[in-house]
């Protein structure tokens, strides 16, 4: 009877709020079977928690989604408002980015001092909305190293395929990394 | 407990007519089923299953409860407290191609190596030249022939025959305490190839009918420095094994051996269809990238060998990509292997990555091989993951394969989250550490150890609603269990606790933090004629364990230790003020309470720090990563870190959660609502300001880029890891760098 | 008054009773050894009241008194569920505690351990994992400079056992406990590093907090881990600290309320309790958080009894009361015991009845969720039974009323009516409807979902252990035992199927027959390297006897406080040996306590070997390595009068008629079928009785479904075919 199990919007807003009781949300994990319609109850509770209209396609992290901002455009949003552009390329690429070079900089958030990374081998990336300032990821990597595509979805296939609901939009050219595109740009630009 | 032999001669010599089918034979039909049909050895239809399901469910429950009770009560034989207390042992029953049927409580996805052991046994044709017979026993420990991840994993294969012929395989395995190597301990600090990683034993026959041979004995005692401990392991090992091949045995005298040949393949096939089942359920198709980073440290300390003399920064790095058998991680980009004990084969790093796809996709079925057909891998040869070179060391693959598995882990974390499985979703961390060594006693009396208690728990990352907690789970067993102090200080003589607690504020901090990680006080009284230990944790605080944090929030701190050598700690006693954890060992030394001759913060891996009367050894491991932007947290939540001491510098919270808070007099903290609000509106402002845009930030790194401007540990990471396509590829793409560029070996 | 043979004469009674989570049994053994059982509800704020009501209860049926019961009663014995119900609800007394410095986060870390009580899928699905609530405030965990060593593993070696290598500090001692009183701890706790070994530290700092008390004229309880549990392994000491501190008291207090009341009907011995290893105490027993779970062991003691009658060689129990269904394991006539017991999430240093069980009983909660997912337990209605009676939510004693298991006019023989019309429209409001299922179509699902819990908990718990369930006869009982007995044993081969009249009163039966007993632990750190000198060898066996002869002095002192003459006391000897450098120590019996040289020293080490052997193979002993004895143990045995079982005449197959009461229909296997009704107290040994059938007694109901017979043997046995 697992098939047809759903969740209550109450419990999926208070996931989303992080409100949860521990015994609700071990009643959650305990499913042996996850609810099937959990995703589009999600997306409901997301839309109605944002300020903006554009139709929620996926979500990227706390304050970030992929949204269909109109027939055939599906761009990264920020919770504020912000666009980022076309999902399938890095949203980091519109971010502002501050770096923790120095152990005095890495000393503020990293404690006691010996928990931090070691200047030279390693730096720590901020990324941040450009106008709500909110920090949407941090990477701890080596200097030099290419910003990290955290996660390119295939939303075709997951649409059609997992959700058996196809988007309006499909097209054979949506599941492709482009983000080179904006760094081909940025070397014109030198 | 008596045991009743299948004793008829194994298979014929060659020339004689082959009454069976060889390993060989049995290999070769299992690959191309499964490679035809996409089915586990072309098993298209449970049939079994659907024409009986109670008899084929008690025939399966049967098999499982034999496998689960040898641990239950074999553990009891052991001598290390990793095997009996915490999850540092495991019992399995295999086909008699090693594929797994059924797992103990331990940890179980060291099952990964049982089919590149009888591979191995297969491809040499020890069923043909030598004859496996009902009982025999084998004894495994290397990485290349038999997949083992690293030789403190010591394996026991016992072979269970019927009428003759192979059905399967009872195995046992534990993590040793010591086995032997230059350096002391059961992971080989500095070992530069395997001749330096103790006793690696490929397949080999060490026993028959049950019973290990005399000269058995003889190794452990000469080969390593824990002969007892290491024995009576061994004796456990080999007691569960009897335990399973008696009940196999029963089994099939009951089932009968068709039905066992084929419900075996159909418990496999049925566990493999439910884990794509649950993939297809939980995941969102597309791709998913995650790195980490460790810093091999080996410049200056390993002259004798010089081409090993050089620090090695280890680039760990995979993509997670679901498709319809189930999903892909390809691991290419990572770096190449090299002359240091942090190389893993690939039947290691299947142990590591397993266990994160085996908890997120196993749980609600049958664990059995089923794992190892979902989760397709790419390990490139000549890669950290598949070295082309035979004799590699692979003592310490553990402190970063844990990362390969973070980063396969936390996908699944992500894709929970999208999908909206929130109350799935936390950060994985795989900050583990573990101390080592041996001595002599004045008395004469040599011992080697190995400290397990950080590895039997660590803190969990922040959920996506919630923080992370304290000593809660492990990634790596099932059975998070740190010991007793009065186990682990009983093994070694001369070193005594003066602390073993959480580590304040020793996490990464976000919307919602991670669990704190734990530290210990070690203090020598009386070292006997020599006390010397190590610790290998690949540089792990020199990076942090998972390159990514979680939705905004900072990766999980790494795990380091102090040595503190020659101290004036009578006085401390005197005082009352002894040292609790590391944190508090540096404040009293910046008090100038604490003196210390040689104070020495390992963020690498040590060398052998002899002891002396009063020297303290402290380490700190087990943190975990936070998930969301900090700003973001509850200012409540931070009050209550302040006031139950998990916060114990408000400087340093405040000006990281941008809060304002007042203490009283009892200490208690108050939040100040308006002023928290103005600090952190001033914050996300000053966050715009001290930032530059991603196209500023990219042409001042390329220029950097271009000019090669890294100390070399790093130029020659991006070396090795551009001699691979496909981050090669990606780096040329990101920097737009001339076809010329390279980074040139140096 | 004493409990012993110079007072127990043929005249006098037996009294036992298993306060449950739902009703109170009381079990009354007659003078001349056969017995009846009296019932009433539990009533957890007035204990002393169902004491009363089921022992008057009990009185009643063999038309005596309790006064005159008591006047004559020799043994008095009340197992309860205060103590785990403390440590449940987290109601117990605020615990402040003083800990080796440095650990003072250990009530917190608890050594890990989040997945205690988890299966094996679910200790695999880590976000499972969490730890328990710690039953002291960690801003109440004090950490003392102070430090004894424990020894080595290695041998004889480096410092010996309980050398100080940090001394008390005093200051910080005082300074603790002024900081405890002030923050309103009621009791307080000692747990020191290797206080098993040498418990003189954590001595030595009660004596200061004492002293503390004292200066401030409060008197607290101090406990030592020492006291109350020394053995290796601080994490479990701890814990077993944590719960005397934090229950056994209280419970201490609400027992001694019961034996008033059990005073007050003329009763002139002590009230006794069981403890979780088998054995009563009375009330004096300083490890009171021993008694932890002391009504299951009844049960198990009782199957002992009934094994040794029937010559059973292993029997699996099967308890059905109001809150859950409990499993236990008799092997070759053992109680099963497990040496670290993990209770409610907790894992206590305490030798423990090994018990499994699901949270399904007669009064668990029925309720469907917001997923439309049918859920049984863990709630319960305890004493209220169900919507059919006080409760407001539906409960399985709902559903066997509404389909006809269970007769709503002869609950409790007829002193409850029960609401059948009530429960039928809750089930069919809360269950039936959101289901889309017709009411006993819905009813009979969750039957199913009840009986197949326990079904598989049978099957698991004997297959986990790697046995085989055609080698264990099934002896089920509590009151809901016989109701769903159909169901739960169903499709699974034992050896028999059997059960007993009183099974709603076994447990009261089990403690009935109880030994007065108390066990005593002592760790040591004894070495037996090989080729050893005699005289080092006479040296050990003397310690050994020496630390035998304590045990035996502590044993007749604290007995003879309980009003035990000492003279009538018997010893068992045991050991905990194990091989030199091996972790765990297996518990070894001895024949006997004679322990002067090296010839019984042999004697000790091949018990330890034959027991060794029986459970592993050949290939995993280890004699060359040497031995270690880590424990002597020491049973200390009063006597104490039993009930006694006799055969009677075995009467004709056929039932008399004066037996049959009606006919009832109920709805069993799809449809309503009628079922023949038997009054229990009227069947003879000897009877069959063929189902469809029910045997209604006022403690319980006997479903024998179609195609199947229940008969009675010489004891009375019901035996199921």
């Amino acid at each position: 009877m697992n098939e047809d199990v759903s969740i209550s919007p109450e419990l999926i807003g208070q996931l989303i709020d992080g409100t949860i009781d521990s015994d609700n949300a071990q009643r959650l994990l305990r499913l042996e079977r996850k609810d099937k319609g959990r995703f589009f109850q999600y997306i409901d509770a997301l839309q109605q928690r944002v300020a903006w209209p554009e139709k929620i396609l996926l979500r990227l992290g706390d304050k970030l989604y992929i949204v269909a901002s109109a027939p055939g455009k599906r761009v990264v949003k920020c919770a504020c408002g912000h666009e980022f552009g076309d999902y399938r390329q890095n949203w980091k690429l519109g971010c502002k980015i501050r770096v923790k070079r120095t152990l005095d900089d890495m000393l503020t958030v990293y404690d006691p001092a010996p928990a931090c990374p070691e200047p030279d081998i390693q730096e720590i990336r901020e990324f941040f909305c450009p106008v709500c300032a909110s920090q949407h990821a941090v990477e701890v990597v080596a200097p030099g190293y290419p910003v990290v595509f955290e996660m390119l979805p295939d939303l075709d296939k997951f649409y059609r395929e997992y959700l058996g609901r196809p988007l309006p939009d499909e097209g054979s050219d949506w599941y492709q990394d482009r983000t080179d595109l904006v760094t081909r740009e940025w070397a014109k630009a030198g | 407990m008596a045991h009743a032999f299948d004793n008829r001669t194994q298979l014929s010599p060659p020339g004689k007519e082959v009454r069976h089918q060889t390993l060989k034979q049995m290999f070769e039909k299992r690959d191309r089923l499964t490679q035809q049909t996409g089915h586990y050895c072309g098993v298209s239809e449970l049939t079994l299953r659907a024409a009986d399901p109670i008899k084929y469910e008690r025939f399966y429950n049967k098999l499982h409860a034999a496998v689960l009770a040898a641990r239950e009560s074999a553990r009891f034989v052991a001598a290390s407290p990793g095997s009996r207390e915490m999850g540092e042992s495991l019992w399995g029953l295999a086909t008699p191609e090693g594929d797994t049927l059924a797992v103990s409580l331990g940890f179980l996805s060291h099952t990964a190596i049982f089919p590149v052991s009888v591979r191995y046994m297969a491809e040499k044709e020890y069923d043909v030249n030598d004859g496996i017979e009902d009982g025999d026993v084998y004894a495994v420990s290397d990485g290349l022939t038999g997949g083992v991840p690293h030789p403190g994993d010591f394996y026991t294969f016992v072979a269970i025959c019927y009428e003759g012929e192979i059905v399967g395989w009872a195995v046992g395995i534990n993590h040793l305490m010591e086995n032997g190597a230059p350096v002391a301990g059961s992971w080989a600090t500095f070992s530069v190839d395997t001749f330096m990683d103790g006793l690696v034993c490929p397949p080999m026959r060490t026993g028959r009918k049950l019973k290990q041979e005399s000269w058995w004995k003889a190794i452990w005692q000469r080969r390593t420095r824990a002969a007892t401990m290491n024995i009576l392991d061994d004796k456990m090992r080999l007691a569960g094994c009897a335990m399973v091949h008696d009940a196999t045995h029963k089994l099939i005298k009951e089932f009968g051996l068709d039905y066992y040949k084929r419900a075996t393949r159909e418990v496999i096939e049925e566990s493999r269809r439910m884990i794509v089942d649950n993939m297809h359920a939980l995941m969102v198709p597309g791709t998913y990238n995650g790195c980490a980073f460790r810093l091999v440290k080996y410049k200056g300390l390993q002259q004798i060998w010089s081409h090993a003399d050089k620090n090695t920064l280890l680039h760990i790095r995979a993509s997670v990509e679901p498709n319809d058998k189930g999903l892909l991680v390809d691991t290419e980009g990572s770096s190449r292997w090299g002359y240091h004990s942090y190389n893993a084969t690939p039947g290691g790093a299947d142990a590591a990555l397993f266990l994160g796809m085996m908890n997120s996709f196993a749980h609600n079925t049958k664990v059995t091989a089923g794992i190892e057909l979902a989760v397709q891998r790419h390990y490139p040869s000549g890669s950290l993951y598949n070295p082309d070179y035979e004799f590699t060391s692979n003592a310490n693959l553990w402190a970063q394969t844990v990362s390969l598995n973070s980063i396969g882990f936390n996908a699944v974390s992500r894709a929970m989250f999208s999908r909206g499985y929130l109350e799935e979703a936390f950060t994985v961390d795989g900050n583990w550490g573990a101390w080592q060594g041996s001595g002599q006693t004045d008395e004469g009396v040599s011992y080697g150890f190995t400290n397990f208690e950080w590895l039997g728990g660590t803190g969990r990352g922040a959920w996506c609603y919630k923080d992370g907690e304290p000593i809660v789970w492990a990634a790596w067993s099932q059975l998070a269990t740190c010991g007793d102090a009065e186990e682990f200080e009983s093994c070694v003589p001369p070193l005594f606790y003066l602390g073993r607690k959480l580590l304040p504020g020793y996490f990464g901090h976000g919307k919602y933090r991670g669990g704190p990680g734990n530290s210990a006080v070690h203090w020598c009284v009386k070292p006997g004629k020599h006390i010397a230990v190590t610790r290998p944790n690949g540089g792990l605080s020199c990076t942090t364990s998972v390159g990514l944090g979680m939705s905004g929030a900072y990766p999980g701190p790494g795990s380091f230790m102090i040595s503190a050598r020659g101290t004036n700690l009578p006085a401390l006693i005197e005082t009352g003020e002894t040292p609790r954890d590391a944190r508090e060992l540096l404040e009293l030394i910046d008090a100038g309470k604490l003196e210390v001759e040689n104070l020495e913060i390992w963020k690498t891996d040590c060398p052998e720090l002899a002891l002396k009367d009063n020297d303290l050894f402290v380490d700190a491991a087990g943190s975990s990563g936070g998930w969301g932007d900090p700003l973001d947290r509850d200012p409540a939540l931070v009050i209550n870190d302040l006031n139950d001491g998990m916060a114990p510098r408000y400087e340093f919270t405040a000006n990281l959660y941008g809060i304002v808070a007042t203490v009283d007099a009892a200490d208690v903290w108050t939040l100040d609502a308006g002023a928290t609000a103005a600090r952190r509106a001033a914050m996300r402002q000053a966050r715009i300001g001290d930032s530059q845009t991603a196209q500023a930030w990219w042409a001042s790194e390329r220029t950097r880029v271009l000019a090669r401007d890294f100390i070399p540990e790093v130029r020659e990471m991006y070396e090795q890891s551009m001699s691979f396509g496909k981050f090669d590829n990606e780096f040329r793409k990101f920097w737009q760098v001339p076809a010329a560029f390279n980074f040139p070996k140096e | 008054m004493a409990i012993s043979p110079t007072t127990a004469t043929e005249r006098q009674y037996i009294l036992a009773f298993d306060a449950g989570g739902t009703m109170t049994d009381a079990l009354l053994v007659k003078p001349d050894g056969s017995f009846t059982v009296g019932k009433a509800i539990t009533r957890r704020d007035d204990e002393p009241r169902s004491y009363r009501e089921s022992v008057m209860d009990a009185a009643n049926n063999i038309g005596a008194t309790a006064e005159l019961v008591h006047a004559e009663c020799v043994a008095d014995i009340y197992c309860g569920t205060g103590m785990l119900n403390t440590v449940l609800t987290g109601n117990g007394r605020k615990v402040g505690l003083l800990v080796t410095r440095g650990f003072e986060d250990i009530s917190v870390m608890e050594g890990g351990l989040t997945y205690l009580g988890q299966t094996q899928s679910e200790t695999l699905h880590q976000q499972l994992h969490r730890h328990t609530r710690p039953l002291v405030d960690p801003k109440n965990v004090i950490g003392i400079s102070e430090r004894l060593t424990g020894g080595s593993y290695q041998g004889n070696i480096h410092l010996e056992p309980g050398h100080e290598l940090i001394p008390v500090n005093e200051a910080q001692v005082r300074a603790a406990t002024e900081k405890l009183l002030d923050s309103g701890c009621e009791v307080i706790g000692i747990l020191f590093l290797y206080s098993f070994v040498d418990p003189r530290h954590e001595h030595q700092a009660r004596a200061i907090v004492e002293r503390v008390l004292e200066a401030r004229g409060r008197a607290l309880p101090v406990v030592c881990s020492a006291d109350v549990a020394p053995v290796s392994k601080e994490n479990n000491r701890l814990k077993s600290l944590l719960f005397q501190c934090f229950a056994a008291e209280l419970v201490r207090d609400s027992l001694l309320a019961v034996e008033n009341e059990a005073k007050g009907f003329g009763f002139k011995g002590r009230l006794l309790t069981l403890l979780s290893y088998g054995g009563a105490v009375n009330m004096e027993y300083p490890r009171l958080y021993e008694t932890m779970i002391s009504g299951p062991i009844g049960g198990l003691i009782g199957a002992q009894f009934i094994a040794d009658k029937l010559k059973l060689k292993n029997v699996v129990t099967a308890d059905m009361g109001g809150t859950s269904f409990d499993v236990g394991l008799l092997v070759d006539g053992h109680i099963g015991i497990t040496k670290s017991a993990d209770i409610a999430g907790h894992r206590l240093a305490l030798p423990m009845v090994e018990l499994d069980s699901v949270g399904s009983g007669a009064g668990s909660v029925v309720w469907v969720d917001e997923y439309k997912r049918l859920h049984v337990g863990p709630d319960s209605a305890g004493a209220k039974v169900g919507r059919c009676f006080q409760f407001d939510r539906l409960t399985v004693t709902d559903i066997n009323v509404v389909l006809g298991y269970v007769d709503p006019d002869y609950f409790l023989g007829g002193q409850v009516k029960l609401d059948r019309e009530g429960a039928m429209a809750m089930l069919e409001e809360t269950v039936a409807k959101p289901l889309g299922l017709s009411v006993y179509e819905a009813g009979a699902g969750v039957l199913d979902i009840v009986n197949s819990q326990m079904n598989d908990l049978l099957r698991t718990m004997i297959a986990a252990k790697g046995y085989d369930t055609r080698d264990f006869t099934l002896l089920y009982y509590g009151g809901a035992g016989p109701v769903h007995m159909y169901g739960f044993a169903e499709g699974i081969e034992f050896a028999d199927v059997i059960t007993l009249p009183w099974a709603a009163g076994f447990s009261a039966f089990g403690a009935a027959c109880a030994e007065y007993m108390h066990r005593y632990d002592r760790g040591l750190r004894v070495l037996l390297p090989n080729g050893m000198t005699e005289t080092e060898q006479t040296t050990i066996a003397t310690q050994l006897r020496a630390t035998w002869a304590e045990l035996e002095q502590e044993a007749r002192d604290e007995m003879e406080k309980e009003g035990v003459d000492p003279t009538r006391i018997k010893f068992r000897y045991g050991i905990a040996a194990r091989y030199l450098g091996q972790l765990e120590s297996f518990d070894t019996s001895l024949t006997d306590g004679v322990m002067d040289g090296p010839a019984d020293l042999q004697r000790a080490i091949d018990a330890f070997e034959q027991m060794y052997t029986k459970v592993y193979p050949e290939g995993a002993r280890f004699p060359d390595a040497g031995y270690s004895l880590t424990a002597v143990h020491l049973e200390a045995i009063a006597p104490k009068p039993q009930p006694i079982l006799s055969a009677l005449p075995l009467a004709r197959r056929e039932p008399d008629d004066s037996a049959y009461v009606g006919s009832r229909n109920v709805y069993h296997g799809g449809m309503w079928t009628p079922f023949k009704v038997y009054e229990m107290a009227a069947l003879k040994a000897g009877n069959v009785i063929e189902g469809p059938a029910i045997i209604r007694d006022p403690m319980t109901t006997v479903v024998i479904p179609p195609k199947r017979t229940m008969s009675f043997d010489q004891y009375r046995i019901l035996h199921y075919k």
